[in-house]
């Protein structure tokens, strides 16, 4: 493949009922993941099943919403007309839900979707995902041209629909702040492989801040064995990232990171393995890129 | 802050509230072409309805001339505004399946394609067939039914005119060929599904749109030059003298394609009067001599005179047979006769490439 591979090595499961962050890089290969299990690409090699079928199936199709990165729409299309193509082409379309959420910006319903502006096309665009009432809702970059107070309003709107019905949530975002108070599960993709897969209170919990005196140069003999993610020094103290296969030995201090850390130390040392929990572990393991929603 | 607690609304109350109005595909896609659709559907009322006046304002005309019999001296100088009419409308109309193509066809997908509004649609619970069938079938629907509509007013006006074998090339000209019939309608089709599959290729619109224009002009081009197989052409070649003796006859039920001369009736075509003036001035100074070459096919250019013709069995443009058979004109000095004939017309398959020489004393 001459442009390179936008994703590789990468198999997981995400477990149904989640809301699941998915973070990375630039051109990480995040919006190609979203754009396979949206049915938009096919990938080159490996497969990706979501709810056990192809994204292609009928069955797929209809249990999956997306919103892409740069929320397309008809732009001569009124806000009305829009919800309305989302009402015809759905069986189990909800309309009370997808017009509380454009009520709720303000939105006009007769205005033409090319005069709103892009936060109220993203509440329209999102009202059209949402009110699908899918079982997997894929949300490319979601939250990127909203005021925190929105963001914040449909991420509650996000959450307490996720809660209600079982919604599978997928989505991607550059802020880690925002996913932080909204994720329990958590994607790490980086340079096409996968970094980090699993729960946010595990991934969190099998990590840990280490900082103490530094003694000399390398990794201190304390932390050898185990797993160091990260180490940072400043003077003569230094601080690392840790991965504890046991309990450390020595003096030192402990620290819980916090999902912000977590995915940046990841990022920035790639040849830290990866680690990703038992309930995003394949069964088998066989194709090398794999989702069971 | 919103918490969506909302019931889908019961599908069968709202849908039967809507009334028998257009669903799913059906609709988004007229929602979003009706403009389209509206302009080519309101385009065609107003062509067959200019054809109707048209046609109204002719028929007044050929009933002074005595139609379908007419009569008088000059009856065709008579008639020849109404078919020249009816040749620059039939000119027109030729225009109309590249405007489709390029305007209707190249964007139709590619629009979707470019602005990235697949991608909702590809969300959406249809499958990927009915999705990428709609629309092209939709358009094919509404341009079938004008292209039929004024295909049929077209045939409708030229009638009256084809029974008096008027104009005289008949549907060997591609004015008529490509504008009655079935051949409008499919080649309406096939430039705008053309256009949607060269949009869907390129994914861009104006790329598509250019690509598209290419591809509409050209199709008619290679029609054009395949027509003729539809018949067989006949070529008649004399040396010199060419007057009004040295015409041959021509075979029955055949249609001149070329120069026609001035006894044969239709003295109105523009190549026979060239012909003609070419004919007193002498070969060296024909101005359409590199055509008429290269229309012979390696003959040399000291022939001064070629006559096309096809000819066709139970043509319903000239349904009255000549003599058939072709002949050299007594007295005139022939170098080479070629005439190629269609092999299952029995009487004319004996006279199968011929070639007859004589003393080449004039050359």
């Amino acid at each position: 493949m001459s442009a390179g591979w936008a994703l590789r090595d990468c198999s997981f499961r995400l477990p149904a009922g989640r809301i699941c962050g998915l973070v990375g890089p630039n051109g990480a290969g995040k919006t190609t993941l979203m754009g396979i299990a949206a049915n938009l690409l096919e990938p080159t090699a490996g497969s990706l099943r979501v709810f056990g079928a192809a994204p292609e199936s009928a069955e797929a199709n209809r249990r999956t919403a997306f919103l892409a990165q740069k929320k397309p729409l008809f732009r001569l299309f009124t806000v009305a007309e829009t919800l309305r193509l989302g009402r015809e082409l759905n069986p189990g379309w909800d309309q009370r839900a997808a017009e509380e959420i454009v009520r709720c910006g303000d939105v006009p319903l007769h205005a033409k979707v090319g005069t709103l502006s892009g936060g109220q096309r993203t509440r329209v665009a999102f009202a059209l995902a949402f009110g699908k009432r899918p079982d997997l809702l894929i949300l490319d970059e979601p939250m990127s041209d909203l005021d925190p107070l929105v963001r914040h309003e449909l991420m509650n709107t996000l959450f307490a629909g996720a809660v209600e019905h079982g919604t599978t949530v997928l989505l991607s975002s550059h802020l880690l702040d925002e996913l932080a108070g909204v994720c329990d599960y958590l994607l790490v993709v980086a340079s096409g492989g996968l970094r980090l897969a699993g729960e946010v209170d595990a991934l969190l919990g099998a990590h840990t801040w280490v900082t103490g005196v530094r003694t000399g140069e390398g990794t201190p003999e304390d932390l050898a064995p185990h797993g160091v993610v990260e180490s940072r020094t400043s003077g003569q103290q230094i601080s690392a990232l840790v991965r504890p296969y046991g309990a450390i030995t020595g003096s030192w201090q402990f620290g819980a990171p916090n999902l912000e850390d977590l995915p940046l130390a990841y990022l920035r040392s790639p040849d830290a393995p990866p680690l990703i929990t038992p309930s995003a572990q394949v069964a088998g393991h066989t194709g090398p890129k794999e989702t069971a929603a | 802050m919103t918490t969506l607690t909302g019931i889908p609304a019961p599908a069968a109350a709202s849908r039967s509230a809507r009334g028998p109005r257009l669903r799913g595909l059906t609709w988004l896609v007229r929602r979003q072409h009706w403009a389209a659709f509206w302009t080519v559907l309101a385009a065609t009322v107003a062509c067959v309805a200019l054809i109707a006046f048209l046609r109204a304002g002719m028929m007044d005309h050929l009933h002074t001339i005595g139609w379908p019999h007419p009569t008088g001296e000059n009856w065709e100088r008579d008639v020849r505004p109404d078919a020249d009419r009816l040749s620059s409308a039939g000119s027109a109309l030729g225009f109309v399946p590249v405007l489709l193509g390029v305007f209707l066809g190249a964007p139709l997908l590619a629009g979707d394609l470019e602005h990235g509004t697949a991608k909702p649609i590809t969300s959406q619970s249809v499958t990927r067939v009915r999705r990428l069938a709609m629309k092209p079938g939709m358009t094919a629907l509404v341009v079938t039914v004008c292209a039929v509509a004024a295909s049929a007013a077209f045939s409708w006006w030229y009638e009256p005119l084809k029974a008096i074998d008027m104009p005289p090339q008949g549907w060997i000209s591609g004015v008529f060929f490509d504008n009655t019939g079935p051949v409008p309608v499919a080649l309406t089709l096939f430039t705008i599904l053309g256009g949607v599959a060269i949009g869907m290729l390129l994914r861009r619109v104006l790329a598509a749109m250019a690509v598209t224009f290419g591809f509409a002009v050209a199709v008619p081009l290679v029609g054009s030059y395949l027509r003729m197989d539809l018949g067989s052409v006949v070529t008649m070649t004399t040396h010199q003298g060419v007057g009004e003796a040295a015409s041959p006859e021509l075979p029955g039920r055949s249609l001149p394609v070329g120069p026609v001369l001035p006894h044969q009736r239709r003295q109105t075509h523009r190549l026979g009067h060239l012909q003609q003036r070419n004919d007193r001035a002498g070969p060296s100074r024909l101005p359409g001599q590199g055509t008429r070459r290269r229309l012979v096919g390696g003959l040399p250019s000291r022939l001064a005179d070629e006559r096309h013709a096809v000819a066709r069995r139970r043509n319903p443009v000239c349904p009255h047979p000549r003599p058939r058979g072709v002949r050299p004109p007594p007295g005139t000095q022939t170098t080479g006769l070629t005439f190629v004939s269609n092999r299952e017309t029995d009487d004319m398959s004996r006279a199968t490439s011929i070639e007859v020489r004589a003393p080449q004393s004039g050359a």
